[in-house]
């Protein structure tokens, strides 16, 4: 909603220049890519056929998304009340985060105007995609429904907000459902290249990391944008919010601690399963490493050393390293370690790069723009005593 | 059905119909345990709209069953050819090979004392039922090709032993620097006045016209032109008729038209 | 309604029962013996292709014949020169089938020409990677594909062992997938042996039922097994394949992948797809067992703390 009469140059804030010339650039180039195909922006082959686009848009944004089905099982299906204040947060960035990814799905897909085609046109219900099709749409839908009574608070419609709450239960029964599913099925999607993906990564165990590391990017996600709109925000926010914050995030915090620590336990017994320990020794081996200790235990330790003594700044540090390290890992999944064999490659053009600054701007502009008007940061005045 | 994929595809298409009306029926179990009033019609309204739509689906993965297909008989499949012929035959001369004089069996194998002719085992082209006997031409590549490549000596590239006959050059006509297809201007619709591709070349596509018609000419072999092509379009209607001094088109250019002009004579 | 004949009665009592049989056939049939993955044997005569490496030339004939039958746009470098050997090219969106050169380690002189195109496997990864069921195997062998449905995923491209299917990326508004089709549509199915195979001059190529290629083939190494080296190339690999390759050298120096076992890949992905609808049908159960628990416990907790007890009060708000 356009606050009509406001003056002009007061939009004019030197964020807003930015970010519109980034979108601007970005969406020229998704025009470019409709108009011309996918050659003229991406360096994808018939070697390497998903790209940045799809790491960083569907793997990675995907499991920092978890945030709304795990805040909304602690809150709604396990009576954990103190968490309440950020669950609409949660289910904002998680949604927020699906639809981002269908976005980046439609520019990276073939033929985008078909993507309702393995809903209703034609079926593979053997493969692991065609899950992945079914779940983003259906969590995505379910996520919408989930945080539609904000929307509805907001627009003023009573009688269907009612409804909308009704269904809360069942939707987040529903969302933890979809959500293992397909955190997992975007792990499982790589479980038919054992010959492209370095044997460090491949393993069957790949959709339960997958799905274990998606809950803590997801917690972590709500720790850090809890940060940034503590600080950028403060004036959609009211006082209970701003007052749980820096409890809510040590006990997430601690929660993802947890999560790391079997995620690294499992990251090494997937290791065993393959038995290739003889690996760690070679330059994969070494960057495996990395990202096993650097990237899994380090912010275990952090976060458990940190909500221990009651440190939000360093839980608030380590949240933004995990989220790192859950981007790394897909990135080494889906594009780095994915046919490490072959000579010559070529990760990414710097066209993808600037599609992807342009769509995360916009997303971060939906954000803003959603958070200022709903009562997402505060609870509507009118529906306070229920 | 006959291979684990069409049993996946199947199988699981028929397990999660199963398990979505199970999700469906779970939620009415659960609001049949709490009977709610409003909110029970709430729910029980996109369950309907949900059953009526998989109900749907289920009938389609169902009518996908994967045909048994055509059934492949005993008959042979028929050798087609796709290429027009780029070879004359090649003759063998027994002379040439003095040094095996007497040896016939090395080349006439599986004979024992008689000398048959190659005709009279490998008589038909290929046959998908008797898969051991090669064609006759295909025996003869192989019986001449494998001994010459074994034994280092002897033809083994194509025309040493075959003639190239009758294909006319491209040198005739014209180079080949920014040509990409050759039917635009020699095809049923090409431009008039250009040789058409013969009647049993009509299947021809471009990378396979360049197997036998090489271009020995570049552009620099064509008289080039003192002039650049900004504003003049049609170069018949000064060099048609000769006109303020333009050269005249030759007498074997007559019926060419504009299109045809540059792709030899460039400004120079 | 009297009968009267009695054979007819008979007859009907049989079509009856036929009907049932069939019915139930249709039902069981993949259980009628083991369900293991390995009992999956294809159809008996399903179509494929021997190529005998010790035998090709490297003329490029099934190149030519193959882009001249699908009707495929001109190569860069036309077909009759030999400087494409120079280095090794792969299948692409404009190319089926390709043919490179590898040094012979045994014969210096003697160089290995290797075509390369789509296996048509017998249990197809990319069969199995397609959300819209665009790829097929047919019964008949080869691995065909339906651009109506496909909406360009490229998961095929993704899941394929020998790095075959190919992608439009020029192609902004119809893009498709790419690849040899054997010849299925324009050739197989009007009884016509496939373009690359009926061009070869040495017979490398031989169509034929796969199974009496495989006899073919072991009888070639048995024969002369100073020639060959003892590995039909595709008669286990993935499961095994349409496309058998016999070779005089040892396949991992011609580029063949090598480490690709016998699993069939569409086994790799079948365990986490049994998962799904166990995930469907426990987890509500068990979330909404958490629930309820919760639920009560919160009841009790209000009921304690004297606040008047809402019957159905819920966590929503």
């Amino acid at each position: 909603m356009l606050q009509v009469g406001r003056p002009a140059r007061e939009w004019m804030t030197p964020f807003n220049v930015v970010a519109g010339l980034i979108v601007l650039v970005g969406l020229y180039f998704i025009v470019v890519r409709f108009s011309q195909g996918l050659a003229s922006i991406t360096d994808a082959s018939d070697d390497q056929p998903w790209g940045l686009l799809l790491s960083w848009g569907l793997f990675a944004g995907v499991p920092l998304s978890a945030s709304g089905f795990a805040l909304g099982t602690a809150v709604y299906l396990f009576g954990m009340k103190e968490y309440h204040p950020v669950v609409r947060n949660a289910i904002l960035i998680g949604f927020l985060g699906y639809f981002f990814a269908v976005v980046f799905l439609l520019i990276d897909l073939g033929r985008p105007w078909r993507i309702y085609y393995p809903m209703f046109v034609s079926f593979g219900p053997a493969s692991v995609m065609f899950l992945v099709a079914w779940h983003v749409a259906l969590y995505l839908s379910c996520q919408a429904l989930e945080f539609s009574p904000a929307a509805l608070e907001w627009l003023k419609l009573k009688i269907l907000r009612r409804w909308a709450l009704a269904l809360t239960i069942g939707l987040t029964i529903f969302g933890v459902i979809l959500s293992t599913l397909h955190q997992s099925a975007l792990g499982a999607m790589f479980l038919l290249a054992p010959g492209k993906l370095h044997p460090l990564w491949y393993t069957p165990y790949l959709p339960w990391l997958f799905f274990l590391s998606s809950i803590a990017g997801g917690l972590s996600m709500v720790i850090f944008v809890g940060m940034l709109t503590q600080r950028f925000l403060k004036r959609h926010a009211d006082a209970p919010y701003l007052a749980s914050l820096e409890p809510i995030s040590l006990g997430l915090g601690s929660a993802a601690s947890i999560t790391l620590f079997s995620y690294f336990a499992l990251k090494v017994i997937a290791l065993a399963h393959g038995d290739h320990w003889q690996l760690l020794s070679t330059p994969w081996g070494y960057w495996y490493l990395v990202e096993l200790l650097g990237f899994v235990l380090l912010p275990c330790f952090l976060f458990a050393y940190a909500s221990s003594r009651n440190n939000v700044t360093l839980v608030r540090f380590t949240a933004i390293w995990t989220i790192g390290g859950i981007i790394l890992n897909r990135f080494n999944v889906s594009l780095i370690a994915f046919n490490w064999s072959l000579p010559d490659r070529q990760l990414f053009h710097w066209k993808e790069l600037v599609i992807i600054l342009s769509v995360v701007t916009i997303q971060i502009l939906t954000y803003r723009w959603i958070a200022s008007r709903m009562p997402v940061l505060r609870e509507d005045q009118q529906y306070q005593s229920e | 059905m006959n291979t684990l994929v069409d049993f996946i595809t199947h199988t699981k298409g028929l397990e999660y119909l199963i398990a979505i009306a199970f999700l469906i029926s779970f939620i009415i179990f659960w609001q049949m345990l709490h009977r709610q009033g409003v909110r029970f019609w709430v729910t029980i309204l996109p369950i309907v709209a949900l059953v009526l739509v998989f109900g749907i689906l289920g009938l389609r993965i169902n009518s996908q069953r994967p045909s048994e297909g055509v059934a492949v008989g005993e008959s042979p499949f028929l050798t087609t050819s796709v290429l027009a012929e780029w070879y004359g035959p090649a003759s063998f001369d027994h002379s040439s090979h003095p040094d095996h004089q007497g040896d016939c069996g090395l080349c006439h194998h599986y004979s024992q004392g008689r000398i048959p002719s190659c005709s009279e085992c490998h008589g038909k082209p290929f046959d998908a039922a008797e898969l051991k006997m090669p064609g006759l031409t295909h025996a003869y590549h192989l019986r001449c090709i494998g001994c010459h490549m074994e034994n280092q000596a002897g033809p083994t590239n194509c025309v040493e032993c075959h003639t190239q006959a009758e294909i006319p050059p491209l040198s005739a006509v014209h180079p080949l620097t920014g040509v990409t297809n050759c039917l635009s201007c020699h095809g049923e619709n090409g431009i008039p006045g250009v040789t058409r591709v013969p009647a049993d070349h009509l299947q021809a596509t471009n990378g396979v016209c360049q197997l036998c018609h090489k271009p020995r000419v570049e552009a620099k072999d064509f008289a080039g032109l003192p002039h650049t092509l900004a504003g003049r379009e049609g170069c018949l209607m000064c060099h048609g008729a000769g006109i303020a001094g333009a050269s005249k088109v030759l007498e074997n250019h007559t019926g060419r038209t504009n299109e045809t002009c540059t792709l030899c004579h460039k400004p120079l | 309604m009297k009968t009267g004949n009695p054979r007819h009665a008979f007859h009907r009592r049989g079509f009856l029962k036929r009907a049932a049989a069939a019915l139930g056939s249709s039902f069981f049939s993949p259980h009628s013996g083991s369900v293991l993955a390995q009992d999956f044997p294809g159809r008996e005569d399903r179509l494929g292709m021997l190529v005998d490496l010790t035998r090709c030339i490297g003329c490029r004939r099934c190149e030519a014949a193959c882009n001249q039958t699908s009707s495929l746009p001109a190569p860069e470098i036309p077909f009759g020169d030999k400087s494409v050997f120079e280095e090794k090219r792969r299948t692409n969106a404009k190319t089926y089938t390709v043919v490179n050169r590898y040094p012979n380690p045994q014969r210096v002189g003697m160089p290995v020409y290797v075509k390369t195109q789509c296996m048509h496997c017998d249990e197809p990864a990319c069969v199995s990677a397609c959300l819209v069921g665009a790829l097929k195997k047919t019964p008949e062998g080869p691995v065909i594909y339906n651009a109506d449905v496909c909406i360009g995923c490229r998961y095929c491209i993704i899941s394929c062992p020998f790095y075959i299917p190919a992608y439009e990326y020029s192609n902004a508004f119809e893009p498709k997938v790419q690849k040899c089709f054997m010849c299925h549509d324009t050739r197989i199915l009007k009884g016509e042996v496939p373009a690359c195979a009926t061009e070869c001059p040495v017979e490398a190529l031989t169509f034929g039922k796969r199974r009496d290629l495989l006899v073919l083939a072991r009888s070639r190494i048995m024969e002369n097994p100073d020639r060959y080296v003892d590995h039909i190339y595709g008669e286990r690999e993935v499961g095994g394949t349409s496309w058998l390759y016999i070779s005089g050298v040892p396949f991992e120096q011609l580029g063949f992948p090598g480490n690709l076992g016998t699993t069939p890949y569409p086994m790799l992905t079948r365990e986490f797809l049994s998962f799904v609808p166990l995930v469907l049908v426990v987890w509500p159960a068990l979330l909404g067992g958490f629930y309820l628990m919760t639920k009560r416990r919160m009841q009790e907790d209000r009921a304690e703390s004297g606040e008047p007890k809402k019957p159905e009060q819920t966590l929503e708000a």
